[in-house]
């Protein structure tokens, strides 16, 4: 019975050891390190994509007739500064 | 636990403002301009082989393992030349038998990029939470400081982008926390309107600050070739052959990786 109680103790204390062992803070940080530099080829990829206009696109405010002159000028300024 | 109140402040920023997005500028939105935020999803599907799943250099295990890269994002323009996106990001990978391996972020971040003169500069700030496994347990908390600067040059058929990335992570874990250099150089040459080849060499190099890692420096280079099938603008499949090394003043944190496999990219 005590042979068996000893056993049982020292498989714990192995089970426990390993999983210590296993926890090194270092292995999270290289595993996140990782995932760090495949978001940045993704980011690669994903910005040569084109985002289609879609109804998530937020309507802008509606612009007075009198003003409608100024907003058409501003906004070629801005596309042809790309 | 605490995994879930680390859920809280991820759900209370999609309730509240709800946008986010990767993260590095290469090219410009073109939805956007001054006057219209857009908002967007993008992400990456890849099912990948790899001859070192633990990035172990003595325990080198081939197998196969799955990643999806989502991000929701809020851009739009706040002068002609300064835009800003807000976006929510998820990333893990899943081995098929390694589940040490299995590792995922959740980030939540801003990003301001000025353009001037053709040149891109960026400073990002990223909330981010790393868990052991998929989102199982939280392993730490960090937030990154980020500024970039990147820029496109086309010639004919051929675009390149480079881009130089300088990182510090604040985190609660001392070990985590760390300087980080990036230069990458994305290629594309169009063979047609539909397919390219693409690849996307890189350098890094870390310095960490704390913990077990103070004094650690890593530096780690990365080639890859691939070929791209677009079925749309928004669509586009790429199969890949990529090699990674890394070095380090810690003998045991050096190792090599080849991985193959496709990806599909998409932005909705």
């Amino acid at each position: 019975m005590m042979r068996r109680v000893l056993v049982l103790v020292f498989a714990a204390v192995g089970v426990a050891a390993a999983s210590a062992a296993a926890a090194d803070p270092r292995d999270s940080v290289d595993r996140g390190d990782r995932l760090d530099t495949n978001a940045l080829r993704d980011d690669v990829s994903t910005n040569r994509l084109r985002a289609p206009a879609h109804p998530l696109v937020i309507a802008p405010p509606t612009q007075p007739i009198a003003n409608s002159k100024g907003a058409k000028s501003r906004r070629s300024s801005a596309s042809g500064s790309r | 636990m605490r995994s879930s109140i680390a859920l809280l402040p991820i759900l209370g920023w999609v309730s509240a403002s709800g946008a986010w997005g990767a993260e590095l500028n290469l090219v410009d939105m073109t939805t956007s301009n001054v006057s219209v935020p857009t908002w967007s999803v993008v992400g990456t599907i890849s099912p990948t082989f790899t001859d070192n799943a633990l990035f172990s250099r003595d325990d080198r295990r081939s197998e196969l393992y799955y990643e999806p890269d989502l991000s929701v994002r809020l851009d739009g323009y706040l002068t002609n030349d300064l835009s800003y996106r807000l976006y929510a990001r998820s990333q893990y990978e899943a081995f098929a038998t390694e589940k040490d391996g299995n590792v995922a972020i959740a980030r939540l971040g801003g990003r301001l990029t000025e353009n001037w003169d053709g040149w891109r500069f960026s400073v990002i700030y990223e909330n981010r939470y790393d868990f052991d496994g998929v989102y199982r347990d939280l392993a730490f908390i960090s937030n990154d400081v980020m500024g970039s600067v990147a820029r496109d040059f086309r010639v004919n058929n051929v675009t390149l982008s480079p881009l130089a990335l300088l990182t510090y992570r604040f985190s609660d874990l001392a070990e985590a926390r760390r300087w980080r250099f990036d230069a990458v150089l994305g290629i594309e040459v169009k063979l047609d309107p539909k397919w390219s080849i693409v690849s996307t060499p890189l350098f890094e190099a870390y310095w960490f600050t704390d913990g077990l890692n103070r004094g650690r420096q890593d530096q780690l280079y990365s080639a890859d070739i691939g070929l791209r099938y677009g079925f749309t603008s928004n669509l586009s499949l790429t199969t890949t052959v990529l090699y990674e090394a890394r070095t380090s003043n810690v003998a045991v944190r050096r190792y090599r990786d080849l991985r193959i496999g496709p990806r599909l990219d998409f932005a909705f």
